[in-house]
C-alpha cells in the first residue's frame, strides 16, 4: 500500500514535470471523447426517439363493415392472443365517428348529422400497440391474413426510415469510436514514450539493480491511466456544459419537432459518465503498458 | 566466476565486430582493469556481464551457468548479485542521497528500517555519513560518484562492474574513488572496470585486460600498455 502510494506520488510528480506533453496527451483524450460523445450524444438521442415512437406505435386495425359482431369479437381474441400486442382498444363506428368530427369542433354537429342520416361510413376498428418497432410488419401481415379485415394501417415509411436511420448512426459510431480510440491510444502510447525515454536513466538504474518488470511498468501505467481519467473527466464536464446550452437553446427556439424529445442530460450523462472514465483508464493503460513494454523489449538486445 | 567462451558480438545494423573471439576468465575476487582507446569494446564487454544483451556468437557463463539460457525473472536474479557504476553517474535527480541509495534495496521490497540500517551503514563505508539528506545537484563529481558507488553496493552485489568511473573525475578525486573500489574489493567483491586513464591503471597493480577493436590483445598483471 505505501508502494502503491510512492507509484501514485510519482506519477503526480512526473506528470506535473512533462506539463507539455501531459497536457498534449490529455488533450487528445478530451478531443477524442468529445467527439465520440457528440456521436453517442446523437446516437443516445436516436434511440430514445426510436423508444419514444415505438411505445406510442399505433396500429390500426379496419374491419369489413359486413362481419358479424361474432366475428368482430373472434379477431380481439386473435389480437389479445398475439403476444408482440401490448394494447388493443376496440372502436366501434360512433366512436370513430366522433373522433372523427372533434377534428373539425366548429361544424361538429353539422357533420355528425349529416353522417348519421346517411349511414356512418366509417369502419369499426382495433388500435392496438406492438411492443416493438422491430416487429410492426410481422404483426402487421398475420393480422392482415384475417378474414374480415379490411386493411391494416400504420406509419410503415416512418419507421422503416427511422430504424435504418437508427442503425447508421450505431454502426458509424462504432466506427468514429474505433478510430478515435485508436488515436488516443497512439496518443497516450506516444506520450508515455517520452516519458520512459526522459526517465531512460531511472529505468536503466531499475533494471540493473534487478527490478522486476512490473515494478518498473507500473508507475508508468500509473501514469498513463491518470492522464486518461483526467481527460475523461474534461470531457464529460465540457459535454456535460455543451449539451446542457444545446438543450437550452432548442428550447429557446423550437425549430426542430426534436427539440422536445431530446434525452435530459441526467439520463445521458450516468452512461457517459461511467463509459468515459472506464475508457480513459483502459486507453491510458492500455497505452503506457505498450509504450514501456516495448522500451524494455528494446532495451534487450 | 565469469567466463567468456570464443565470444563475439555484432551490434542490430552494424558490419563491424564490437568483439570478437574474446575468450577470458576472471576469478572471484579478481580486480580486473579493461582497457583501450574509445570504441575498443569495453562497454559491450561490460553489457554483456550486465545481460543487457547476449553475445552474437559464443557463450558467456557465471558461476557455471550460461546467461543466454536465463529467463526474465532469472535475470533479474543475477542483476541483484551485481552492482554497476558509470562514468555519468546516473543519480536519480529529484531524490536525496538516502533515496538515491535506498531506492536500490525498496526495489527488492526490505523492510524500511533494514534499509535505513544498512544505508547508513554503506554511506560512511563510501565516505559520505551524514550527506544523506543532500540532493546530487548539490554535490561534487566525487561526492556523487560515491553516492553511485554507494548504491551499487548497498545490496552485497559478488561483482561490481565500473564502465570509466572516474573518467569524469580529476586525477586526485579519482585517486579517492579508486581507493574506494579497491577497499570493497579487499572486503571480497570481485571488480571489473572499464578504463582509458593510463594514470589510474599505472598507479594500482592490477591484472590488465587490452582491449582493440574489439580484440583482446593483452592479458597481463600490472601497469598499462596497448
Ligand atoms: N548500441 C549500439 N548500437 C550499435 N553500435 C554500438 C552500440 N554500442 C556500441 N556500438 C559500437 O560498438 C563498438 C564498441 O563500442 P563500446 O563497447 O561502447 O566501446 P568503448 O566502451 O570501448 O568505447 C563501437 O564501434 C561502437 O560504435
Ligand atoms: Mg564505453
Amino acid at each position: 500500500m505505501r508502494m502503491f502510494l510512492n507509484f501514485v506520488r510519482d506519477a503526480y510528480n512526473n506528470i506535473k514535470r512533462n506539463v507539455l506533453m501531459s497536457t498534449a496527451s490529455i488533450a487528445s483524450v478530451v478531443a477524442a471523447l468529445i467527439i465520440m460523445g457528440i456521436v453517442l450524444v446523437i446516437a443516445i438521442n436516436v434511440s430514445y426517439i426510436v423508444q419514444e415512437v415505438e411505445s406510442n406505435l399505433q396500429m390500426k386495425v379496419y374491419l369489413n363493415d359486413d362481419i358479424t359482431d361474432h366475428r368482430v369479437s373472434e379477431i380481439g381474441t386473435y389480437i389479445q392472443n398475439n403476444s408482440h400486442i401490448t394494447e388493443m382498444k376496440y372502436v366501434s363506428k360512433e366512436e370513430a365517428l366522433k373522433e372523427f368530427a372533434s377534428w373539425f369542433d366548429s361544424s361538429e354537429e353539422t357533420l355528425l348529422k349529416g353522417y348519421t342520416q346517411t349511414g356512418n361510413p366509417l369502419p369499426r376498428s382495433y388500435v392496438i400497440k406492438v411492443d416493438n418497432a422491430d416487429n410492426l410488419s410481422a404483426v402487421y401481415s398475420t393480422i392482415m391474413e384475417y378474414d374480415g379485415v379490411a386493411d391494416v394501417v400504420y406509419g410503415k415509411e416512418y419507421v422503416s426510415v427511422l430504424l435504418k436511420f437508427n442503425n447508421l448512426i450505431n454502426t458509424i459510431s462504432l466506427i468514429v469510436v474505433a478510430i478515435l480510440s485508436a488515436v488516443s491510444l497512439f496518443t497516450i502510447y506516444n506520450t508515455i514514450k517520452l516519458t520512459v525515454y526522459a526517465r531512460r536513466n531511472d529505468v536503466e538504474i531499475m533494471r540493473y539493480v534487478g527490478a522486476s518488470n512490473s515494478y518498473i511498468k507500473i508507475p508508468f501505467i500509473i501514469e498513463g491511466s491518470v492522464l486518461g481519467i483526467i481527460g475523461a473527466v474534461a470531457a464529460v464536464l465540457l459535454l456535460r456544459g455543451g449539451y446542457t446550452m444545446m438543450i437550452g437553446l432548442m428550447q429557446l427556439n423550437s425549430v426542430l419537432p426534436l427539440s422536445t424529445s431530446l434525452a435530459p442530460f441526467s439520463a445521458v450523462m450516468y452512461q457517459i459518465t461511467t463509459y468515459f472514465l472506464l475508457y480513459g483508464l483502459i486507453i491510458g493503460a492500455a497505452g503506457s503498458y505498450f509504450s514501456v513494454s516495448k522500451f524494455l523489449k528494446g532495451n534487450v538486445k | 566466476m565469469i567466463k567468456f567462451d570464443n565470444i563475439s558480438k555484432v551490434y542490430d545494423g552494424n558490419e563491424q565486430y564490437a568483439l570478437k573471439d574474446v575468450n577470458i576468465h576472471i576469478k572471484k575476487g579478481e580486480f580486473v582493469f579493461l582497457v583501450g582507446p574509445s570504441g575498443a569494446g569495453k562497454s559491450t564487454f561490460l553489457r554483456l556481464i550486465l545481460k543487457d544483451f547476449n553475445p552474437t556468437y559464443g557463450k558467456l557463463y557465471l558461476n557455471e551457468v550460461d546467461v543466454n539460457k536465463l529467463k526474465n525473472n532469472e535475470v533479474q536474479h543475477l542483476r541483484r548479485r551485481m552492482g554497476v557504476v558509470f562514468q555519468e553517474f546516473k543519480l536519480l535527480e529529484g531524490k536525496t542521497v538516502f533515496e538515491n541509495v535506498a531506492f536500490a534495496m525498496e526495489v527488492l521490497k526490505r523492510d524500511s528500517r533494514t534499509i535505513k540500517k544498512r544505508v547508513s551503514y554503506v554511506l560512511e563505508i563510501v565516505g559520505l555519513n551524514g550527506m544523506e539528506e543532500r540532493y546530487p545537484q548539490t554535490m561534487s563529481g566525487g561526492e556523487r560518484q560515491r553516492v553511485a558507488i554507494a548504491r551499487a553496493i548497498i545490496n552485497g552485489p559478488e561483482i561490481l562492474i565500473c564502465d570509466e568511473p572516474t573518467g569524469n573525475l580529476d586525477p586526485r578525486t579519482s585517486f579517492g574513488i579508486m581507493k574506494l573500489l579497491e577497499n570493497i574489493n579487499t572486503l571480497g567483491t570481485t571488480i571489473i572496470m572499464a578504463t582509458h586513464d593510463k594514470q589510474v591503471v599505472d598507479s594500482f597493480n592490477k591484472r590488465v585486460l587490452i582491449l582493440q577493436d574489439g580484440v583482446i590483445r593483452g592479458d597481463r598483471q600490472g601497469g598499462y600498455f596497448y
